[in-house]
């Protein structure tokens, strides 16, 4: 890998590992460390690396684990993921922009409620745009086993919206 | 837009069965402000997802790795200091090979002769008087043997004149 194709590889997956990594620590900084981290060491492992079918995969595996390894730390604090979003409001009547922002609190909270794997799932597809290939390398796990995780978690994401609907906030 | 496209998609999108490309298109509608009343339940979950794909990096993430992988960087090698570094490696070589077929070749073929045999010089000259012990038995019986012999011919011949 030369530096050229190395500086493409940080400004393609920066974004996405950096998100990736706040979903799980919940804490800007520490996301900001681990991304920088996991960008090291695909540097110093560029020869190795050069027999890796997917490279980018292998930087999303990389910067969960080493964010849950970051987390298993004694002095580690959970956050709140509330910094994860940054709300850009649209042209919707001031009324129904409400609506939508106190229903997407909701979405957050059902997210956060799923069990672990699902949510990283959901995470890894919805919000990341992941192929299902690339989750199950990231994930470590069967590609059957990935979409039975997103079916469970889109069904419970859409019946509470459905509901919240029918019997109102 | 058209909404029928949207009905077909968003079944298998919850069941799960839906491509990356087909998830733009529910990405984008629902994200845009022409959503069906139908599908308007929906909107949160999109808008949800398009408030987290805000969330970015710090800006200067890229110059500050580019910074701690500085000192790691592969050292450019002008042609020229190439060239000599080959020629000086072949050189090497070279006297490398001479000196080995020159000192070390002779002197593994000659300890090819000495090796397998006997640690002390004690062993080796027990070893010695018994292989000679050996042949002079076998030169004896054999001197008895043709002594005998010439006494069977010396007896015939006197018989015989």
């Amino acid at each position: 890998m030369r530096e050229r194709d190395f500086n493409q590889l940080v400004e393609r997956l920066k974004d996405k590992l950096f998100r990736i990594a706040f979903q799980v620590v919940r804490d800007d900084e520490l996301a900001y460390d681990i991304v920088q981290e996991v960008f090291i060491k695909v540097w110093d492992k560029r020869v190795e690396l050069q027999a890796i079918e997917n490279l980018d995969a292998y930087c999303y595996r990389m910067t969960r684990n080493l964010s849950i390894d970051k987390t298993r730390l004694k002095h580690y604090k959970t956050g709140d993921l509330s910094g994860a979003y940054k709300m850009e409001h649209s042209d919707p009547s001031p009324q129904k922009q409400t609506e939508i922002n106190q229903t997407m609190e909701l979405v957050k909270n059902w997210i956060e409620d799923l069990p672990e794997t699902q949510k990283a799932v959901i995470m890894l597809r919805d919000f990341e745009g992941l192929t299902y290939k690339e989750i199950a390398d990231t994930m470590e796990m069967p590609l059957n086993q990935v979409k039975v995780y997103l079916f469970r978690a889109r069904q419970v994401l859409r019946q509470n919206m459905e509901n919240t609907k029918s019997y109102g906030l | 837009m058209d909404f029928r496209k949207i009905d077909n998609i968003l079944p298998k999108y919850w069941e799960g069965d839906t491509s990356l490309n087909e998830e733009d298109i529910l990405y984008s509608y629902f994200t845009s402000n022409n959503v069906h009343e139908s599908h308007e339940v929906y909107v949160p979950y999109f808008k949800t997802q398009q408030s987290y794909r805000n969330k970015k990096a710090p800006v200067e993430i890229a110059t500050s790795i580019n910074e701690k992988i500085g000192g790691n960087k592969v050292r450019k090698i002008s042609s020229y200091k190439k060239f000599w570094r080959i020629a000086a490696a072949i050189g090497v070589l070279t006297v490398g090979v001479v000196l080995y077929q020159q000192y070390v070749l002779p002197v593994e073929s000659n300890s090819a002769l000495y090796s397998d045999t006997f640690e002390t010089p004690e062993e080796a000259l027990q070893e010695i008087k018994m292989a000679l012990g050996m042949v002079s038995n076998k030169i004896e019986e054999s001197t008895i043997m043709v002594s005998n012999e010439i006494i069977k011919i010396d007896i015939s011949n006197n018989v015989l004149y």
